[in-house]
């Protein structure tokens, strides 16, 4: 195990300097010469070889990327160009929200998605069966911008049922400790307030989490299916056991582990989603962050957030292979 | 017999509208051992099955009962008991051990737990007392270390030691009958011997009737009281192991024998080298004997016109021939 964990750490190292590599490789392919960009067609020549040496563009690439991977490793990325606050300090203030709405979609694939593989496949060939897989057929293949674009005018603009956009109303103010809209509002004390986090976090999470969903419906029945008939099963009920134990304790537990691989990838697919989702509900996250950070070739934040984006990408993969490894004993050793 | 433990009476099964099994009937006493004997796809899972009431979904019972006394005298019609009182039986009263020790393990596990979970099922006790008492089963059943080995998963076990796991599993409640389905096909010659010896041992300490199935005649002398002779879904011959192998009634049965010599020789073997053929596929069995394309004894006119009945010979004894007699001269 501790053999695993170090393997495993190892990656995560790797994947990290790739990662860096090609983001900052990529930044200084974009077209267009940064100061330039900056400072507009007539700034002097002067102007731009001063700015050039600010931003230590006059050194050759290896020193260039040498500081930016020092920088990187204390957290330090640079300024923002357009605000000049610290790039990584604008990355992380942006975080949470895109943490509480890919968390928030997750929960919901996967607390929905499960029971309903579950009933499907106890209840195979049925039309409760068909009920339930006919519409993750489309689930899976629906286009995130478009059905987030559908579900606000239909939930929101027609029906009035919810806010529009946004975390809260326009002109409510709480302290925001933590950036989580609906860990603030409980800490604030005020129900109201996390009745509208709630309210503003639906559409955006419901949208984000319908891939997800539909997924993890046709992964737990395809799974339950193929468990079902599996000797080992067979075995469970010569000792016995209850139907409903029989269900739980062997036809899921096992059928779940290969669900577990397949949210572990989802994260990828949620957090890009998130880029959209978050475009669409006006929500400050990292999405909307790294948007208008390109847009604005600002290069710092852009390397900040991309960076940070890898990492909590690879930790979670790395979260997700350790709880394969708990669930499967037959992985561990490995 | 005048009280059997199990008495399946005029059985017939059917896997969609293909028949598996066609009337049958025999009866197991209190401490008695009956092997089953007959080539792959005579029936002789769906038998065992069909007592535990594990078939597939796909399998219906279209005629018979199978009759099971319990501990409590109570007999139950286990062919029409419902969810609840199958419940009670299995792994309580009636174990069963399958052929494939790896896959009949759930992998993950820890073999311990898959012991004690069986006893918890039907007995109220606390954990570490369950714990103690699979443990001291282990031991009991040659496997070495057995308190370590309750932590290990199945997948760090030998096929002979899970096959120790599954016979745990199938004991830990003391049941009256333990109904083992080719328990020994999957192992080597020597484990082989050895569980089948364990087994053996077991049925005469616990005073546990056992329902051994096997395709190998070799595995059935072995610890058989009696041999029931299964082919197309249907009991050809039945009687004390003794005499069915010192002196075959049966056509098939004489086949059987000529064609599978020793314990351990012709590990999986499926057609019979001595005639030859396959068992007839059970849609569209023969008009008469249902052996009579592969029987050296055949005779037109005789054999192909109606199925031979099932029919007693001597007091103990009963063959599904009508040379039987003859033959037997
Ligand atoms: N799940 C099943 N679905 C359809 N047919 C089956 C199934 N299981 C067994 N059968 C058929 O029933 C007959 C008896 O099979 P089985 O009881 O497994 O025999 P044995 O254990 O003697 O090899 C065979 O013809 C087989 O093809
Ligand atoms: S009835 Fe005829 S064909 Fe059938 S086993 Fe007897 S001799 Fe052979
Ligand atoms: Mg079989």
């Amino acid at each position: 195990m501790l053999d695993y964990l170090a393997g495993r750490f190892g990656q995560l190292l790797l994947v990290l300097f790739g990662v860096s590599v090609v983001v900052f490789v990529t930044m200084h392919l974009l077209p267009g010469d940064v100061a330039t960009l900056l400072l507009g067609d007539r700034a002097t020549a002067a102007s731009l070889a001063r700015l050039r040496h600010q931003l230590g563009l006059d050194q050759p690439v290896i020193v260039q990327y040498w500081r930016f991977l020092a920088g990187a490793l204390s957290g330090d990325f640079g300024t923002s160009l357009r605000d000049n606050r610290p790039a990584f300090g604008e990355v992380l203030a942006a975080f949470p929200v895109t943490l509480e709405l890919t968390l928030s979609a997750l929960l919901l694939a996967v607390t929905i998605g499960v029971p309903l593989g579950v009933v499907a496949a106890l209840k195979e060939g049925t039309w409760i069966d068909t009920a339930i897989t006919t519409p993750t057929l489309f689930g899976v293949s629906m286009p995130v911008f478009w059905l987030g674009l559908m579900a606000l005018l239909l939930f929101s603009e027609k029906l009035g049922w919810l806010p529009v956009g946004g975390m809260m109303p326009i002109g409510i103010h709480m302290a925001r400790p933590t950036g989580l809209s609906i860990v603030d509002a409980a800490l604030s004390g005020r129900a109201a307030l996390v009745w509208q986090a709630v309210l503003h976090l639906i559409l955006p999470a419901a949208t984000l989490a319908t891939i997800p969903l539909a997924l993890i419906t046709r992964i737990t029945r395809g799974e339950m299916l193929a468990s079902m008939h599996l000797e080992y099963v067979r075995t469970a009920r010569a000792k016995g056991l209850p139907e409903g134990r029989v269900i739980r304790a062997h036809i899921l537990r096992n059928a779940l582990i290969p669900v577990l691989t397949v949210i572990g990838l989802q994260l990828g697919l949620l957090l890009s989603g998130a880029v959209l989702t978050e475009t669409i509900f006006s929500l400050p996250g990292l999405g909307r962050l790294m948007v208008d950070a390109i847009l604005a070739r600002d290069y710092p934040v852009v390397q900040a957030g991309a960076v940070f984006v890898a990492t909590v990408f690879v930790l979670v993969n790395l979260g997700v292979d350790l709880c394969y490894a708990v669930l499967d004993p037959r992985i561990r050793r490995q | 017999m005048s009280e059997p433990l199990l008495a399946v009476d005029d059985l017939s099964l059917a896997y969609g509208e293909v028949p598996a099994l066609r009337h049958v009937s025999l009866s197991v006493g209190r401490g008695e051992s009956l092997v089953i004997v007959g080539e792959s796809g005579s029936g002789k899972s769906s038998l065992g099955l069909a007592v535990m009431r594990l078939l597939p979904r796909t399998a219906r019972i279209t005629s018979g009962a199978i009759r099971f006394r319990g501990r409590d005298g109570a007999i139950t019609e286990l062919a029409a008991a419902d969810a609840a009182s199958l419940q009670r039986l299995r792994g309580r009263e009636i174990g069963m051990i399958f052929q494939e020790p790896m896959t009949s393990l759930n992998p993950v596990y820890r073999i311990g737990e898959q012991i004690i979970e069986a006893l918890r099922t039907h007995e109220v006790l606390p954990r570490a007392a369950a714990r103690e008492r699979a443990a001291a089963l282990l031991a009991h059943l040659g496997v070495p270390e057995a308190a370590r080995r309750m932590e290990a998963f199945p997948h760090e076990l030998s096929g002979g030691l899970r096959q120790r796991v599954m016979i745990a599993i199938a004991l830990v409640c003391n049941p009256s009958l333990l109904i083992a389905d080719e328990p020994t096909t999957a192992l080597d010659v020597t484990i082989q011997a050895q569980i089948l010896e364990l087994l053996k041992r077991l049925c005469r300490e616990r005073g546990m009737a056992l329902l051994f199935i096997t395709h190998h005649l070799g595995v059935a002398r072995e610890v058989a009281q009696r041999i029931l002779v299964l082919y197309a879904g249907r009991v050809v011959e039945v009687g004390p192991a003794a005499a069915v192998i010192a002196r075959p009634l049966h056509p098939y049965t004489r086949a059987l024998l000529q064609s599978v010599p020793r314990l351990g020789a012709n590990k999986n073997q499926t057609i019979l080298p001595a005639i030859g053929g396959a068992v007839p596929d059970s849609a569209h069995l023969p008009p008469g004997c249902a052996f009579a394309p592969r029987c050296p004894a055949f005779v037109p006119g005789l054999c192909d016109r109606a199925p031979p009945p099932l029919s007693a010979f001597g007091t103990e004894r009963s063959v599904r021939c009508f040379r039987a007699w003859e033959l037997a001269s």
